[in-house]
């Protein structure tokens, strides 16, 4: 049997009912906080005290609430993207370079352009980003549709070109680099920032673009002409150009809008958190969003979940450190547990579906 | 029928992953002393509440803060820790430690241990720089500590070593010790600091063996070893016969790499010593003492005279050297000259470069001599 990353993908997600989705979500979640406290209670810490800590760290003070959000905020936006692309039968790995690139032309946008009032420099250094991020996802996305060249190939490439981009314009010499010891663009200017909306706090709001984004998803995907042609070409390319859908421009059009996505991602990250761009911004929100893509079922609601899941372990760790002495290894370990799960479903689906067609052959044998 | 595959792959898996992660987790996890049950309780953001930590009669609490790379490097973070770890003993204090997964977590990180009534915040990396300037204006009772780099504000003291002294020396030994003229060196990220380690080693080499060549590559990151161990592979195949890595958990590749490679080929690294990772190619490591400034800043907070400022730590104040026990190894030709360039830079005669353009300009003095 050939493997298919694609037959993998719709294993994982196909979902036969909304309960079995959460299911899948809940299961996977108590699963992967049950082996955390294990692996606590292992090393001779309180589990109990640990998860106090790590939950009076995300709910505990509007503060620590605001940082929920703002952990969740790149992870929901990252997670749409690669989503996008899946719903198109297209697996985008590239969404990390998409997001460092977004990042870096909101950073560069947002103080090389002057002289604009904020509204206008802002929405401008944000589709900068959304650009930059479409563009590069183009790139494999024509790739793909012209030439076949899978795009898990040619986006795990195009990131390392991206991230390589990225450091050298902040290098030592850099063109892109404020004098300082750290490697950055300079900070961008107060027309181009996200700035905080409630005081003594770092909330931003970005999480209200990523929500629109959310809600513009399911809206485009499930009630529009559009959407209904990406559903069909990641169904069957084939099918749907027999059905006179064009499959390379829908392809093509689904992967810059992934793109995008992951541009704005990291375009809102810059703008709204750190005021510039720095290569090492990103720990990995893009790969991040493929588990949290796949924990979400690819559907937005899903994906809002799994990102704000995703964002609690992130702020609360801080606090499960300080006051419990749990290392943050702890919810690296947690996550990578929930994923595990995740796919693990793949695996489980693919197990029932050879047992019922075992099943049905030796019947119809009889 | 269908849930017996189900079964025993949850099983499989919950195996898996325990014989896995708790091997991993457990020594990261025994090296964080056990915290009293009462600190459970505390929740942050009660700024207004703290007090200047050092006149505070409760038990101290110093904090470490990394950056991304965290511990587990056989460097510079592991180093700061256990120097923190002893600090803590002796002084009996609680000693905690905050692993930054993210930039965009260092100056929550810094906050919520200036809020937690820290008597001393050590933010180890310079990438840290700008956040610890931020919060220690933020919170200007709290004491700080920034290793590698420096900020103007009163209450914090910044340490910064002249690794250049001791890369230099190094760049001697990898100069002498060279056969085919070509060295290389490996580094984390292209910021000042490794560029003087590297700008430093560079000197060195020219200085005795002005053949020599210098291959320099820069890994983009502190915690990737397959990438360092790539680097180090290339290098050593473009004929290379020693390198130095200056790139805390890339450089672990690194040293795979040259123990791969078996022996005729020579590594020494940066912050530790490290010929435990390779014992038949090991070169002195120049080491960089920051247990030590720690510690010694943590008393100073135990004791009341905690002072913010800059301190500047060379080989004269014995803030970076060479690994004692590889070096003791090394021929007595080549000691002679190591020893004559120590003091060379211990009496301010040579000034090894801290960049790319001092690097340039730089004459040595003869060394042979």
């Amino acid at each position: 049997m050939k493997f298919s990353f694609t037959e993998l993908i719709h294993r994982i997600t196909d979902r036969k009912s909304w309960l079995e989705s959460a299911g899948m979500f809940l299961g996977a979640t108590v699963v992967g906080l049950l082996f955390g406290a294990i692996v606590i209670w292992s090393s001779n810490k309180s589990p109990i005290v640990a998860y106090t800590a790590l939950f009076s760290g995300a709910f505990g003070s509007l503060y620590g609430f605001t940082e929920v959000l703002m952990s969740t905020t790149p992870l929901l936006l990252a997670g749409l993207s690669v989503a996008f692309a899946f719903h198109c039968g297209l697996f985008n790995i590239g969404a990390e370079g998409q997001l460092m690139l977004g990042g870096l032309a909101a950073g560069w946008a947002g103080y090389a352009i002057q002289g604009l009032p904020w509204y206008l420099h802002l929405p401008l250094a944000l589709l900068c980003g959304v650009a930059a991020g479409a563009l590069w996802s183009l790139i494999a996305g024509a790739l793909k549709a012209w030439k076949g060249i899978h795009e898990v190939i040619s986006t795990i490439m195009l990131n390392y070109i991206a991230f390589n981009i990225g450091d050298y314009m902040v290098s030592s010499n850099g063109p892109l680099k404020a004098a300082g010891i750290i490697p950055a663009t300079p900070y961008v200017l107060n027309t181009a920032r996200l700035l905080p909306i409630i005081p003594n706090t770092r909330f931003s709001g970005g999480i209200f673009i990523a929500l629109v984004m959310a809600v513009l998803m399911g809206y485009v995907l499930w009630h529009t002409r559009l959407g209904y042609r990406i559903r069909a070409v990641g169904k069957s390319p084939s099918a749907a150009e027999y059905a006179g859908i064009p499959p390379r421009q829908t392809m093509l059009l689904a992967m810059a809008i992934s793109g995008g996505l992951a541009g704005l991602a990291g375009a809102v990250q810059v703008l709204g958190l750190s005021y510039r761009f720095s290569s090492t911004f990103s720990p990995g929100y893009g790969f991040d969003a493929i588990a949290i893509a796949l924990l979400g079922s690819l559907h937005p609601f899903g994906i809002v979940l799994a990102s704000l899941l995703f964002g609690i372990l992130h702020a609360g760790s801080v606090k499960m450190q300080q006051t419990a002495g749990v290392s943050n290894d702890i919810i690296y370990a947690i996550s990578g547990i929930i994923i595990f799960f995740v796919a693990l479903r793949g695996v489980l689906v693919n197990f029932q579906s050879r047992f019922s067609h075992k099943n049905a052959t030796a019947k119809v044998q009889k | 029928m269908k849930k017996t595959p189900f079964v025993l792959s949850i099983l499989l898996v919950f195996s898996l992953v325990l014989a896995a992660c708790s091997a991993a987790a457990t020594p990261a996890a025994t090296a964080i002393p056990t915290q009293p049950a009462a600190a459970t309780t505390v929740v942050a953001n009660d700024a207004a509440t703290s007090a200047p930590a050092t006149t505070s009669s409760s038990k101290l609490v110093f904090v470490m803060v990394t950056d991304q790379n965290g511990l587990g490097d056989q460097g510079f973070n592991d180093l700061s820790w256990s120097g923190m770890q002893k600090a803590g003993k002796d002084l009996n204090a609680d000693t905690k430690i905050v692993e930054s997964s993210e930039e965009a977590q260092y100056v929550p990180n810094l906050t919520t241990a200036a809020n937690d009534k820290a008597s001393l915040v050590v933010g180890v990396g310079s990438l840290l720089t700008d956040a610890l300037e931020q919060v220690a204006k933020a919170n200007p009772n709290t004491n700080f500590a920034l290793i590698d780099s420096s900020v103007d504000a009163t209450n914090v003291r910044s340490v910064v070593f002249r690794q250049q002294e001791g890369s230099f020396l190094g760049g001697v030994i990898a100069g002498l010790t060279t056969k085919t003229n070509k060295v290389g060196a490996v580094g984390g990220m292209e910021i000042p600091v490794v560029v003087s380690w590297i700008s430093g080693f560079e000197a060195g080499v020219k200085a005795v063996n002005p053949k020599a060549t210098v291959m320099v590559t820069y890994a983009g990151s502190f915690g990737d070893p397959a990438k360092g161990k790539e680097i180090a592979t290339t290098e050593y195949d473009q004929g290379a016969d020693v390198i130095f890595e200056v790139a805390g958990g890339t450089g672990v590749g690194a040293w795979q790499a040259a123990s791969e490679h078996g022996k005729g080929v020579y590594i020494f690294g940066s912050d530790t010593c490290k010929y435990s990772l390779a014992p038949d190619n090991a070169l002195p490591d120049v080491v960089k003492n920051v247990d030590t400034a720690i510690y010694d800043t943590a008393k100073d907070v135990a004791n009341g005279s905690f002072a913010g400022g800059q301190q500047s730590l060379g080989l004269k104040e014995n803030g970076v050297g060479l690994c004692d026990k590889t070096y003791q190894a090394l021929p007595d030709s080549v000691k002679t000259i190591v020893e004559k360039a120590k003091q060379l830079i211990i009496d301010g005669t040579l000034v090894p470069p801290t960049t790319k353009d001092e690097l340039d300009k730089f004459t040595s003095p003869d060394l042979s001599k």
